[in-house]
């Protein structure tokens, strides 16, 4: 039995950093099925506590800076999709850990 | 229980405390004795203002550590006048920064990054193996690198002088940091960036390099630097990061959604117009071609300008500067007329002959 309980072992997540100083992006794409178990059920953990289908699709920042992060996060799955822009200064609490999970997940 | 009286408090009326504040050597002095009077009196939000300003012509710099979190500023672990850090993060972010201080002092004769002696504080160690550095509105940040990819953000003071341009531009003309008035935002941090790094190594536009951010990757990574103004698109081509995006050329604008529209990639067009105005002008960038650029951040330029009105802009300051028809003013508009933007030149109506039909025929006397 899938650990994605709720999203299903189809989900498809779509991440990318742009910005920065430095303009370089970080592109990661994640199937759940290339996922152990646990790691599918830590993702799933991660985003349940982000609340991410609950977030606007565009988040920005109205503080003044320059060179700050942008993240796209794409989510697609059998009962739901979403997408979220952030910026890096304008980052929910609780969307952090899911942004730090995503940023290091491998290449595959 | 036994107290101890280490302090004297002067209570003196506020103004002889304000005209002490006016000398460099007093001012320490007198903002103690204003900040202990005012507690005093139980007023703490006349003083708080003064913390933020220094005397005119003198640099204020703190150095804090964030410790590997995304707490700002952290702790403070450096400032004015101290002696170097076993922490080599903490010593470029603070030589650095002093050299951008002094490049703005000595060239444009701007007291910081707002003209009025803004203390200037520099976060390192923020957040972990974070691969950038930022200016947040109030400060810079600088993250570590993650080791493999990235060293130390401190490790080039061109990122240290790009970093405080944009508290500059914050100040003077808000340039928003989105589509092309964001590119040029941009553009105007490696522009002095560039050009401190020249100053500090006292190189004239042909001995400058025009890298930004050299020494920023780890031998493992192909590529020499982050962009390159003279040859946009050609800084670095690497199997895991990329090959560098920038276009040198209007034809070449990349439009996306990503990056607040693509404002470190298209800062290449500007960036190789500054180059070209730079090296075909000659000798020291900062002293013409600088000075046009900074004249034109400073007065002329709106918040929402795009490339058109910079180019415009630096056209007529050029003029200005050095006479409408001038070496330096034809050198601008060829610049910004070979990265696909031409000028529109404000010609001067006492130097256009007006048409025949227009000439009154002489009457008969």
């Amino acid at each position: 039995m899938s650990m994605l309980r709720i999203l299903g072992p189809s989900m498809q997540i779509e991440f990318e950093r742009s910005g920065g100083f430095t303009g370089i992006p970080l592109k990661r794409s994640i199937s759940a099925k290339d996922l152990t178990s646990e790691e599918q059920a830590r993702l799933e953990e991660l985003i349940q506590s982000a609340g991410f289908f609950d977030l606007p699709s565009v988040i920005r920042s109205t503080s003044p800076g320059a060179d700050r992060f942008q993240y796209n996060i794409s989510i697609e799955s059998n009962q739901r999709n979403h997408s979220v822009q952030i910026d890096e200064a304008a980052v929910p609490t609780q969307l952090r850990p899911l942004i730090a999970w995503l940023q290091n997940a491998p290449k595959r | 229980m036994t107290q101890s009286h280490n302090h004297v408090c002067f209570v003196l009326p506020p103004h002889i405390y304000e005209r002490m504040a006016e000398k460099p050597e007093l001012r320490e002095l007198a903002l103690r004795a204003m900040e202990i009077s005012e507690r005093q009196r139980g007023i703490r939000q006349a003083v708080a203002l003064l913390p933020l300003l220094d005397a005119a012509g003198r640099k204020h710099r703190t150095i804090f550590d964030a410790g590997n979190s995304i707490n700002l500023p952290g702790d403070e672990v450096r400032d004015e006048g101290d002696p170097d850090s076993q922490d080599v993060s903490v010593n470029e972010a603070y030589e650095y920064c002093g050299d951008t201080y002094d490049f703005y002092l000595n060239v444009y004769n701007r007291n910081s990054v707002d003209d009025h002696g803004l203390l200037l504080k520099s976060t390192v160690h923020y957040d972990n193996q974070y691969n950038n550095a930022f200016w947040n509105g109030l400060q810079m940040v600088y993250g570590d690198g993650d080791g493999q990819l990235f060293n130390r953000f401190t490790i080039s003071v061109d990122v240290i002088g790009h970093e405080l341009t944009h508290g500059v531009t914050q100040n003077e003309a808000q340039l928003v940091y989105q589509g092309q008035s964001g590119a040029l935002n941009e553009s105007m941090s490696d522009v002095f960036g560039s050009l401190i790094k020249q100053w500090v190594n006292n190189q004239t536009a042909d001995q400058a390099d025009w890298l930004i951010g050299q020494g920023l990757f780890t031998d493992s990574v192909q590529g020499t630097a982050l962009r390159s103004m003279s040859n946009p698109g050609t800084a670095y081509d690497d199997p895991n990061i990329g090959k560098d995006p920038q276009p040198g050329h209007m034809r070449d604008f990349v439009h996306t959604t990503r990056d607040n529209g693509g404002v470190h990639i298209n800062s290449g067009i500007p960036n190789r117009a500054f180059y070209l105005a730079a090296t075909n002008i000659g000798g020291f960038a900062w002293q013409k071609a600088g000075l046009i650029w900074y004249r034109t951040l400073t007065g002329r330029l709106s918040p929402s300008a795009d490339f058109q009105a910079a180019a415009d802009a630096t056209v007529a300051v050029a003029g200005s500067l050095f006479q409408d028809g001038s070496d330096e003013q034809k050198a601008v508009i060829d610049a910004w007329s070979r990265v696909g933007i031409t000028p529109r030149v404000a010609v001067p109506i006492a130097l256009t002959a007006p048409p025949k039909s227009l000439i009154a025929k002489p009457t008969a006397a």
